[in-house]
């Protein structure tokens, strides 16, 4: 099959693989995606190219899989996946007037400017991969409400800024902080709705990694990603990357808000994956689980004959990096390793590729299997709660040979 | 300001990013209107557009008239849907409609 490949930052359509093989997408057109009311138009938003719209009020967007397979680890600005909670978001945004306001249970309240972030604190970079809590919503059975997503509500980025507990530091944290609680410009339509807050145990948010960045893979973030500065807690769920944000609250009590309290949680019991009915308690999600995906070949392509077809993809987990990536061309029967490209830290998208003998006449059952540096590993246990969250089951890529 | 500004650019330059714009605004696509005319359309167009586009309904999964009064529901009670109690059954029931099953 002749295939073409959307260039980067390109709004030309054609090249775009859909989850079912065909060729496509311009805004305009539409895409299925693989479950009940899965069509989506394939609309063009400020400062991106054409994208799987899945809501336009608060706007969430989704990553066509085939993006992943471009160039290197890294997910294009424009083609990066969106998603707001709420309807309240500033179109217009005056990057010198914005500040970052940092208060609470601190020595001194900081009031701090973009130029403040980057004068007075040293720059650093990470790559991290930002996923949706709710991504690959769309094929839990039985159905969950929700944002029904597919797999591409996920994106790798090389994030620049600096690191939060710098900023905490220089604010000085009191004694008897237990969590730094994360608010951004987003806002309700109604005063009744809760505002959008996330919270992070104050060890966590002072620890290295976690980062308040002003770029994104070297340049400004789009603002559908949260221009001009978004919190990235790298192997954490994407939940906690707090979009535009603007204010930094030090607690002396675990946050008790809606978001943290009743929302973006996950069962305790069965690992967080239980039974449909089953009651358990529930804590807050945390780290995201190790998770592969074929991005060069698509359900129900037909490939050519031949020796030596290319099968690549991608790996990540919660921060402990990918150990190994397996190749399966037989549903999962038997298994061989892949190459693993290279490696742009632990919470990186990181890229494998081998190849396989595909034969005329035969169906090719493919599958990959990452295991990560923790141990962890993907099984074909397919994780369901009522939320939608923490799918990583190993996914099917069934072609046939022409 | 102007002499800020230069440094703030100064200093941006020599750490190797680029400059943040100094005002950023964007024009989003207009929404998609999927309520299709039915008793209780009006109803669901005032208040569920409220908050969010009418996509929210028409892309979760289909499901029955009990699963949508839970919907519902939760709109009035956790997000704070300016809904009376009375107008939950007749919202359910015109959703039933949009994006119902058995």
């Amino acid at each position: 099959m002749r295939r073409t490949r959307f260039l980067a930052g390109g709004l030309a359509a054609g090249g775009l693989l859909s989850l079912t093989g065909s060729p496509v997408r311009a805004a305009g057109q539409t895409i299925t995606l693989p479950f009940a009311n899965g069509m989506r138009p394939i609309v063009a938003y400020p400062q991106k190219r054409p994208l799987i719209l899945l809501t336009s009020r608060p706007p969430q967007l989704e990553t066509p899989l085939a993006v992943f397979d471009e160039g290197d680890a890294f997910t294009p600005n424009d083609a990066f996946f969106v998603r707001w909670h709420l309807a309240g978001i500033p179109t217009s945004i005056d990057g010198d007037a914005f500040r970052i306001n940092v208060h609470g249970a601190v020595e001194r309240e900081l009031s701090l400017s973009l130029g403040d972030l980057r004068r007075d604190f040293e720059p650093v970079e990470i790559a991290a991969v930002c996923q949706c809590s709710g991504n690959s919503r769309g094929y839990f059975s039985p159905r969950v409400p929700g944002g029904q997503w597919s797999n591409g509500a996920m994106g790798n980025a090389q994030w620049r800024g600096v690191r939060l507990g710098d900023v905490l530091k220089r604010a000085g944290i009191k004694a008897g902080a237990v969590q730094v609680r994360f608010n951004g410009l987003e806002t309700p339509t109604l005063s009744t709705t809760p505002d959008f807050l996330k919270s992070l145990d104050v060890e966590l948010a002072a620890s290295p990694d976690v980062i308040v960045a002003y770029a994104m893979n070297g340049a400004d973030l789009p603002l559908l990603n949260g221009f001009p500065v978004r919190l990235i807690v790298p192997g954490y769920f994407a939940t906690y990357w707090v979009k535009m944000l603007d204010d930094v609250e030090v607690l002396t009590e675990p946050d008790q808000n809606f978001w943290m309290k009743t929302a973006y949680r996950i069962p305790t019991a069965g690992n967080g994956c239980i039974s449909p009915g089953e009651k358990t308690e529930t804590v807050p999600i945390g780290r995201m689980r190790v998770r592969s995906f074929i991005t060069n070949l698509t359900d129900g392509q037909h490939v050519a004959a031949g020796s030596g077809q290319r099968l690549r993809g991608i790996a990540f987990d919660g921060g402990s990096g990918i150990e190994r990536v397996d190749v399966s061309t037989d549903g999962g029967a038997t298994w061989r390793a892949a190459k693993l490209n290279r490696d742009y830290g632990k919470y990186s998208f990181r890229r494998w590729e081998t190849t396989f003998d595909a034969a005329a006449g035969q169906t090719y059952r493919l599958a990959s299997r990452a295991t990560a540096g923790d141990g962890s590993v993907q099984t074909t246990a397919v994780c369901w709660n009522p939320s939608g969250y923490l799918r990583n089951a190993i996914e099917l890529v069934t072609v046939s040979v022409s | 300001m102007r002499t800020l500004a230069f440094a703030l650019a100064a200093a941006v330059l020599a750490a190797g990013t680029p400059l943040a714009a100094r005002t950023v605004s964007v024009t989003m696509p207009p929404e998609r209107q999927l309520f299709k005319d039915a008793p209780g359309a009006d109803l669901a167009r005032g208040k569920c557009q409220t908050c969010h586009s009418s996509d929210y309904i028409f892309t979760q999964p289909p499901m029955t008239k009990a699963q949508w009064l839970a919907e519902a529901s939760k709109m009035k009670n956790v997000y704070g849907a300016p809904l009376e109690e009375s107008q939950l059954e007749p919202i359910a029931a015109y959703l039933v409609t949009q994006n119902g099953k058995e």
